[in-house]
């Protein structure tokens, strides 16, 4: 039997992106803005997943703060754009270094905390971080505030566009940097931290930097997702990062599949059009998402990209280069 | 002569109970040393003590005449000292090849920022890390089990390939632990002339702890034998074969007399 067309190697991967690109590329003539919104807030989430996915998947650890990570960054942006009038174009990255810190600061108590305990730490650190967004009331209050679109100075483009456009841009270089670091040394180092952190020294592994550095990283991508998801409502509202948002995050890696890019893609794009498409029937879909929750970790652990890698076994991830 | 490990009045104590109890002992560079001893004797903790896995409580650790008793166990692993493990320890989600570049580590290095950006630095460091990988596969026989995942091989291959990462970072101390446990006989026979080959090519330092007495006893030149901690003796095969203290540990007082 011949094969005219040979999907067994990494061709369904690359048809895969291609479509998916097309698609974001078009979107924006396509859509009226209502969807443009749901979508740009899909693309947001698939960056704050491989966020949380660099953490919990690749590296094994059980802390969920990027919750705490995107509202610091989302803050730290807005607040310089509103009150010290500082260009989106430096107060973005500044948000997101700042939410890097916060990361770093996050990973010190990893030198003794593990499991359970470090998870109690992280959901903890996202409940301190909400309490001042609401309290603190230089920073707004209860109520939040309003954060001006960013001006694209002469570049043609509408506004919402422009948003939608930076948001796709800064996606793909965060799946293309994952994707970089997931195949290299330090992602070797991270799967052996999250199967067998014991003998990782053993390997010349530092194992408090290598957390350290993770944490880090995705404190900075959630930071600039932070930067982003307000750009994008125009608005920074506390309640966007709170626990139900954590829970909201888990479900997108365990459904969209732990320690994959793919996954996160799939996670974060299937549960945030869920959660639009439920909305009207108030809590109902609170209630989906938990059911969601318990069936994927239940029947499917390695979520919607682990089914996909059984049907099409060449899709899997590459971790050695170049 | 020169020393690869030099043990001076080593402790390891863990709360009451002494793993190992001012043990010196000194190995030669480029010795093939074998380590036995009942269980519980303290032969894992031997060399968890010498890879930094466990700090020292008591006394000093010298690493080709320095002083490492301090030394953290990555730093370890920088300077050369490599260590396999009783359970063969690959990472089921890395293919054999990864795994043994993940030996490679420190030996290596791959800043973030190039791994990041994917520069040509980290092309050159990655295919270089994919050479070296295959060429210590090579050297065990098993390159064609390159592309298959950790948990798709027999205890065998495992073994293979723990002892082609190890030595894929070009080891001055290779500390082997059990490396026979669970083998076949055709296994270990296998297994014995490739820990052979790699004392004699390379002139790496082995110390080898192994239950499979027939395999410490033709392949060292000399041996260690630990009771309850501490450093019964040392000396030939055949000495130590003869050494009623050893019998008598192995096979009880009455048995001896």
């Amino acid at each position: 039997m011949s094969k005219s067309f040979n999907l067994n190697t990494r061709n369904l991967r690359y048809l895969l992106y291609v479509a998916f690109l097309a698609l974001l590329i078009i979107a924006p003539w396509v859509l009226n803005p209502y969807k443009i919104h749901v979508l740009n807030t899909v693309i947001i989430n698939i960056i704050v997943i491989l966020a949380l996915n660099l953490v919990m998947g690749y590296a094994g650890q059980f802390a969920k703060a990027t919750v705490a990570f995107m509202g610091l960054g989302a803050y730290m942006m807005g607040l310089l754009v509103t009150k010290v009038d500082v260009s989106f174009w430096l107060a973005w990255p500044a948000g997101a270094v700042f939410a890097a810190l916060a990361g770093t600061l996050v990973a010190l108590p990893t030198f003794r905390l593990k499991g359970l305990y470090l998870s109690i730490m992280s959901i903890s650190f996202v409940l301190i971080v909400h309490w001042s967004f609401v309290h603190l009331r230089w920073v707004g209050g209860a109520s939040g505030f309003f954060v001006p679109t960013p001006n694209f100075g002469g570049l043609p483009i509408e506004r919402s566009h422009g948003v939608y456009l930076l948001s796709v841009l800064a996606m793909l270089s965060a799946v293309w940097v994952t994707r970089n670091l997931v195949a290299s040394s330090f992602g070797r180092s991270l799967l052996c931290l999250a199967e067998r952190e014991i003998i990782a020294p053993g390997f010349g592994i530092n194992v408090f930097r290598t957390k350290v550095t993770v944490y880090t990283l995705s404190g900075l991508f959630a930071g600039f997702a932070g930067g982003l998801q307000a750009i994008n409502l125009q608005f920074v509202d506390p309640e966007n990062y709170w626990l139900l948002q954590v829970v909201n995050q888990l479900l997108m890696v365990a459904l969209g599949g732990v320690g994959s890019i793919l996954g996160s893609i799939l996670g974060a794009s299937f549960i945030t059009v869920l959660i639009e498409a439920l909305r009207v029937f108030k809590s109902l879909w609170e209630f989906a998402i938990g059911a969601l929750l318990l069936i994927t970790i239940i029947f499917f652990p390695r979520g919607l990209a682990g089914i996909l890698e059984n049907w099409f076994p060449s899709i899997k991830e590459r971790r050695h280069g170049p | 002569m020169n020393y690869a490990v030099e043990l001076t009045d080593v402790s390891v104590t863990f709360g009451g109970l002494h793993a190992l109890n001012s043990l010196s002992c000194t190995v030669p560079e480029k010795q093939l040393r074998g380590v036995i001893g009942p269980n519980g004797s303290g032969k894992t903790t031997l060399l968890n003590v010498i890879s930094g896995v466990y700090p020292a409580s008591k006394g000093e650790i010298r690493l080709f005449g320095d002083d490492i008793t301090q030394t953290k166990s990555h730093l370890r692993a920088k300077m050369g000292v490599v260590r396999t493990y009783q359970d063969a320890s690959l990472i089921k989600e890395l293919t054999v090849l990864e795994n043994v570049m993940l030996g490679l580590i420190p030996t290596t290095r791959q800043p973030l920022f190039h791994i990041a950006f994917r520069t040509p630095r980290y092309r050159a460091t990655e295919s270089e890390m994919k050479g070296t990988a295959l060429e210590a596969l090579e050297y065990v026989g098993i390159q064609f089990l390159a592309d298959k995942k950790g948990d798709e091989l027999s205890g065998g291959q495992m073994r293979l390939v723990e002892i082609a990462r190890a030595l894929a970072a070009r080891p001055k101390l290779l500390l082997l632990d059990e490396p026979a446990a669970g083998l076949s006989l055709i296994r270990i026979d296998e297994v014995k002339e490739l820990i052979r080959k790699i004392n004699e090519d390379m002139g790496v330092t082995i110390i080898l702890v192994e239950h499979v007495l027939n395999m410490v006893m033709t392949l060292c030149e000399e041996i260690t034998v630990l009771v309850s901690g501490e450093h019964l003796v040392s000396g030939s095969p055949e000495s130590v074969q003869q050494d009623m203290q050893v019998r008598e540990a192995y096979l009880g007082k009455s048995a001896v007399q």
